[in-house]
């Protein structure tokens, strides 16, 4: 039907002899109309400092123009593109080249300096029978430099309720876009639970290395490479130091090298557009995200503690239309003597949700692996957890737990329930992220 | 306060004057059109000359006009637009008069380019009697690179570009990156054209 109409309209408009301008976009390739066009390209330079950071593609669409007749019309589309992907202002400029008969094209990218602010608060939470947490950070950004500063008192991810500040810079382009730099400050003040603590007692672990802590300090120098375009490589290493509560300024030192590969990938877009069907009111799109990472610390790090952390997360998103369906599974394996805060915690936000973590691992543990279903129309949503968070030697005991739910523009609210025998205890969940 | 007004003033007004420059034009018959000479009329210069220096085709639309009354009366009026381009290796001017089939012009000095432009542009008399007393007024617009070609089904004229779109753009304002040159002559007598043979 498209082709029919192509066709009519093709025929129409030649008839009346002239093309459409859509269709006549290579009038100034007309060598009537421009007297250079009969000369050959000799080279394609790209200038200004921008310049680096264009797109592969692009780049390659331009190096194609190499050997080819000067096409005025055609470099004026290449200078739209650039405009559109680095926001830049662009000129052309074409000059005699080194040989008769050749010519020089370059173009002149001129992107102004901008600095941004931005302050979000990324994560605000309430967890019934955990308590509030609240994360906000300020982010100024010059180009592709970007200074941040966080404010967090966060009793959601680990079994502590940690509070302090993060400063930390990111350099998203070093050398290339395929390479970023990032440098992260913490400080933390941590508060134990009554349940942790009894824990630790009964296992004679209150202090010492793998014991409590007062504050927690943590340096920790990164660079990511682009592997590949949905293929990320974060290598770097964490220089913890932990001041131990019993005795009092007891200083350890949990220091590790670090090594993340990410992996995300988009489809539905109109660029990948497999799984794109109908705009209107069918859309639908497909989110995958998946991260391995690997925490180890050792006697050359300068650690007190030898272990290892290995962990596991994934997350599958399909659209269709108001429907929305998202699978998560999330699962580690820590291997040494390690402090508090590398053990994995289920009954959050995120894991186990309905469950309260302090009665499935009060000081966690070192295994982990849950799995989650959720499903979503429009704001209404139904969701099942399910997992479990043991020690290495122990029987892994599942857990599930069920629960609805209203979400807007980020914002969720819901009641989980956990699925045991006896009696039920609804835990309400309010906040940004889950 | 009022000095800086003044000066704004100041500023505006020279900015107008030199935009809307009036230039002398010579008059002549050519068969049954009037012709035109402009010696002091320089559109390539400047930014258009820059971006023809940098390998861009840029465009220039041209109205000639003949009006009576004061000026004020269009009685006839030709709309041309040429295509200019600078050979690189050359280092001449190639013109190209997009409402015809007509080859280019090539191998032309600046002068040249600008003198082609203007010979090619003629207006009929308009039905003017030979002792009224007419004006003539040449307007040159463009060189902003803004110029989309004017072609499509609709506004096709004699030969692809349209007359209408011509008229539409000689009837709204130019823009301030729009280059703009107005010359005039008058009040002339065609009686006199023809018996002074100019």
């Amino acid at each position: 039907m498209h082709r029919l109409l192509f066709l009519v309209i093709l025929c129409g408009t030649l008839s009346a002899g002239r093309l459409p301008d859509w269709l006549s976009m290579d009038s100034n390739q007309d060598p009537d109309v421009n007297v250079n066009t009969r000369y050959t390209v000799e080279s394609i330079d790209l200038k200004g400092h921008a310049a680096k950071r264009l797109s592969e593609r692009l780049q390659a669409e331009l190096n194609r123009l190499v050997g080819a007749k000067l096409d005025p019309s055609r470099l004026g589309r290449y200078a739209d593109m650039i405009q559109k992907e680095l926001r830049a202002k662009v000129a052309v400029r074409v000059e005699k080249g080194t040989q008769q008969g050749n010519v020089a094209v370059a173009f002149d990218i001129d992107r102004p300096t901008r600095i941004g602010l931005d302050l979000a608060a990324p994560k605000v939470t309430y967890y019934s029978g955990e308590g509030w947490t609240g994360f906000g950070q300020a982010t100024i950004s010059k180009d592709d430099h970007a200074f941040k500063f966080g404010l967090v008192s966060d009793s959601d991810l680990l079994t502590e309720r940690f509070t302090g500040v993060q400063a930390g810079y990111e350099n998203k382009f070093l050398f290339s876009d395929r390479i970023g730099l990032r440098f992260d400050y913490s400080i933390y003040r941590a508060q134990w639970n009554h349940a942790t603590l009894n824990a630790l007692a009964l296992s004679n672990q209150l202090s010492g290395p793998q014991g409590l802590y007062r504050t927690r300090e943590t340096f920790a120098p990164a660079v990511t490479f682009a592997l590949a375009k949905p293929l990320s490589l974060s290598v770097g290493v964490d220089f913890v130091r932990l001041e131990g509560q019993y005795p009092s300024a007891n200083i350890e030192s949990a220091n590790a090298a670090v090594s993340t590969l990410r992996y995300t990938q988009r489809w539905g877009d109109s660029v990948t557009g497999s799984l794109h069907q109908n705009r209107d009111n069918d859309e639908q799109s497909a989110d995958l995200s998946a991260t391995y990472s690997i925490r180890a610390s050792a006697r050359t790090l300068d650690a007190d503690l030898p272990y290892t952390r290995h962990s596991f997360g994934s997350r599958f998103a399909w659209t269709r239309g108001a429907n929305r369906v998202i699978a998560k599974f999330t699962g580690g394996i820590l291997n040494g003597a390690a402090p508090l805060f590398e053990r994995f915690s289920a009954g959050n936000m995120q894991t186990l949700r309905g469950w309260n973590k302090f009665d499935l691992a009060p000081k966690g543990g070192d295994r982990i692996a849950t799995g989650s279903v959720e499903y979503h129309y429009d704001m209404f949503m139904l969701f099942y957890d399910t997992g479990s968070v043991w020690d290495r030697g122990t029987s892994p005991s599942q857990k599930h737990g069920v629960g609805v739910g209203l979400h807007f523009a980020g914002f969720q609210v819901a009641v989980a329930l956990p699925v045991r025998d006896g009696h039920m205890n609804p835990v309400f969940l309010v906040g940004t992220t889950f | 306060m009022i000095r800086r007004l003044a000066l704004l003033g100041l500023l505006f007004l020279s900015g107008f004057l030199l935009a809307v420059w009036a230039e002398d034009l010579l008059v002549n018959w050519q068969g049954e059109h009037l012709h035109i000479t402009a010696p002091q009329v320089h559109f390539l210069t400047g930014k258009p000359l820059e971006r023809l220096r940098n390998g861009a085709t840029v465009v220039f639309d041209f109205s000639l006009s003949i009006s009576t009354n004061s000026n004020l009366k269009l009685r006839d009026r030709a709309l041309e637009r040429y295509a200019i381009s600078y050979d690189l290796w050359e280092e001449k001017f190639s013109v190209k008069q997009l409402r015809t089939a007509r080859k280019p012009s090539s191998l032309l000095t600046g002068a040249a380019a600008e003198a082609w432009c203007i010979d090619n542009i003629a207006v009929g008399s308009g039905g003017v009697t030979p002792t009224e007393p007419v004006w003539l007024r040449l307007e040159v617009r463009g060189g902003d690179g803004k110029e989309a070609p004017i072609f499509g089904p609709r506004n096709i004229g004699e030969s692809g570009i349209s007359l209408t779109s011509l008229v539409e753009i000689f009837s709204r304002p130019a823009s301030p990156q729009q280059l703009r040159l107005v010359a005039e002559a008058g009040p002339l007598k065609l009686s006199d054209i023809r018996k002074r043979g100019l």
